[in-house]
């Protein structure tokens, strides 16, 4: 509408300088808006991320390279963020990688069931910057704290 | 003549009664009014004989000075007997009673729509009354007679804006606290006039419903809401906006598909939008209610309750309705860094909202220390002229894109501390 007619690019922020390797995000959504917008929003916080639209295509991105998180819809045609979850876990072995939930309101009953699939935390749609840039915060701190250490808890050490 | 008949208009216009027991320094409160227009045209020593010269016809006061405690009566039965007439003044209280019975004077006062001009202690102390009249006056002549009144509005207009496009959403921020964050608007209804003035929803809604066009202007909100939406997040900016849709049209099969669809074909996902319905509507028919809420939620949309805490909230409404947003009447937050009752009602709200899951949104935040009180009261979101008025679409995307890391800036907490009525 009338809206639309100065419509341009947002302005992405750049990787901070000086830090080191952005982490990876897996998305997995099969809304392509929503998936851009979290892509943009992981980029605003200093992340990279890989969108794909099912969780088949999940468990091939997975096998494929190494991840620091997975943001999974709960609610996808086809495979479903459960299912999907589990087979991450049992199939692909990666008992350490963070997998985080993302629903609709109103699953606070489901909550226990849902970590209970093997998924690290719950995160209410719609997903604002803010909550995005806290989940990020304590993974970075504890990502970036453990790798020149001890090496990172390998998440990607079981699927070759 | 003319003149002199002018001069009764004129003074007649600002007539001033006075029913209180004798009052010291009565001749000179009748020159200090005097000097500012009014004046003392009649004293009355008791309730049935304000009200005997008022239904004498003729005499038409703007103001009347009363106590709380009258010989007769009281200023109770008074403001029930007033709100009968055709002829209503405002009323200014001066008395000795506590706090307590003159706010439930003013709040009856309210309740029956009869302006209250001020109160005060007795004994009188001029200088503090005469400057709560004067505020009284300045505020009675803030516009609000800018907007044409509701039967102004014909059908073939009301049509021709309807299908002519002329409905517009306008955009009010939503914030998150103490943050800052804008995560949504608020789609208000505005209608634009051939002659590019705005006509707000005040004279808008209820003639709208009378004629059956409400729908129609509710799905083009939608769509324009939808269209701002798509706009943002296609720019990587994670706002929502909420629409507020009348129950009946929740209840609307079609309509409910309508939106569903409006929602598919821009492939937004619906959690980004909310359906907000007032809390007085809410009460109607509980089976019903949950049943058409129920299903807003089943296609994934969010649901807000607006103006929560103003008619007959009850909380099995509230534990029975899938809401995932609790919006506070904003009669609560007016006022309320100096107000204990509001201070305590909108923390309970608050409370009682985040312990169901809720959002709980402050709505009508005009000043700093309204944000630092319902800070301090527990709200997470925030909504008012603070932060802005609602805007035109294309005005509400510039301002959203002109932020910073999509964060209005507020004053941080301890700023905002300083601005906290003593405790």
């Amino acid at each position: 509408m009338d809206a639309s007619s100065d419509a341009g690019p947002a302005p992405d922020a750049v990787p901070q300088p000086g830090a080191a390797a952005p982490l990876l995000a897996l998305i997995v959504d099969d809304n392509a808006v929503n998936r851009s917008v979290t892509g943009h929003m992981l980029r605003k916080i200093g992340w990279e991320s890989v969108q794909v639209e099912s969780g088949a295509y999940a468990l091939r991105e997975l096998q494929a390279r190494r991840f620091d998180l997975m943001l999974l819809d709960l609610r996808m045609q086809g495979m479903d963020g459960e299912e999907t979850c589990r087979r991450v876990r049992d199939e692909l072995g990666l008992a350490k990688l963070t997998i985080v939930a993302y629903t609709a309101h109103g699953m606070e009953d489901d909550r226990e069931r849902i970590l209970a699939a093997g998924f690290d935390r719950l995160l209410i749609k719609p997903i604002f910057l803010d909550d995005l840039r806290a989940l990020c915060q304590d993974l970075d701190g504890g990502l970036r704290r453990a790798a020149p250490a001890a090496g990172r808890p390998s998440p990607a050490g079981s699927a070759g | 003549m003319n003149q002199l008949a002018d001069a009764i208009l004129a003074t007649r216009l600002r007539e001033v009664w006075i029913l209180l027991p004798a009052i010291e320094q009565q001749g000179e409160l009748c020159d200090r009014l005097a000097e500012r227009g009014w004046t003392v045209t009649r004293r009355c020593a008791t309730m049935a004989e304000l009200l005997s010269a008022l239904h004498g016809g003729g005499a038409t006061p703007e103001l009347l000075l009363t106590g709380v405690r009258l010989p007769d009566g009281d200023a109770f039965e008074l403001i029930r007997r007033l709100a009968a007439q055709r002829h209503r003044p405002a009323i200014f209280f001066i008395t000795r009673q506590q706090r307590a019975v003159v706010k439930a004077a003013i709040s009856l006062c309210a309740h029956y729509g009869l302006p209250v001009a001020g109160q005060d202690e007795a004994p009188l102390r001029i200088e503090r009354v005469l400057h709560q009249i004067d505020l009284f006056r300045l505020r009675q002549r803030r516009p609000g007679g800018l907007l044409p009144a509701p039967a102004a509005l014909g059908i073939a207009e009301l049509e021709s804006y309807v299908l002519q496009g002329g409905v517009r959403a306008y955009l009010q921020p939503k914030l998150r606290i103490p943050g800052g964050q804008v995560v949504g608007f608020e789609s208000l209804m505005r209608a634009i006039d051939p002659d590019g003035s705005i006509i707000h929803p005040i004279s808008l809604i209820e003639p709208l419903a009378a004629a059956g066009l409400l729908p129609a202007a509710t799905l083009q909100m939608f769509a324009q809401t939808v269209a701002f939406l798509s706009e943002c997040l296609g720019d990587g900016i994670a706002v929502g906006a909420s629409v507020n849709v009348p129950l009946s049209l929740v209840s609307d099969r079609q309509f409910c598909e309508c939106i569903v669809d409006t929602v598919e074909r821009a492939g937004l996902d619906p959690s980004w939008l909310t359906v907000e319905i007032t809390e007085s509507e809410a009460m109607s028919d509980l089976g019903e209610v949950i049943e058409n809420t129920s299903r807003i939620r089943m296609y994934g949309f969010n649901l807000s309750i607006d103006d929560f805490g103003t008619a007959y909230s009850s909380f099995t409404q509230l534990t029975k309705i899938p809401f995932s947003e609790l919006k506070i009447e904003r009669s609560f937050i007016s006022g309320i860094e100096s107000d204990k009752s509001k201070q305590a009602v909108v923390a309970a709200c608050a409370l009682l909202g985040r312990r169901l899951g809720l959002n709980v949104v402050a709505e009508g935040i005009e000043t700093l220390s309204e944000l630092s009180a319902v800070l301090d009261a527990g709200c997470g979101e925030i909504q008012g002229y603070l932060v802005s008025r609602p805007m035109a679409a294309a005005h509400a995307l510039a301002w959203i894109r002109s932020l910073d890391d999509q964060r209005y800036s507020l004053p941080d907490v301890a700023q905002l501390r300083a601005w906290s009525p003593a405790v």
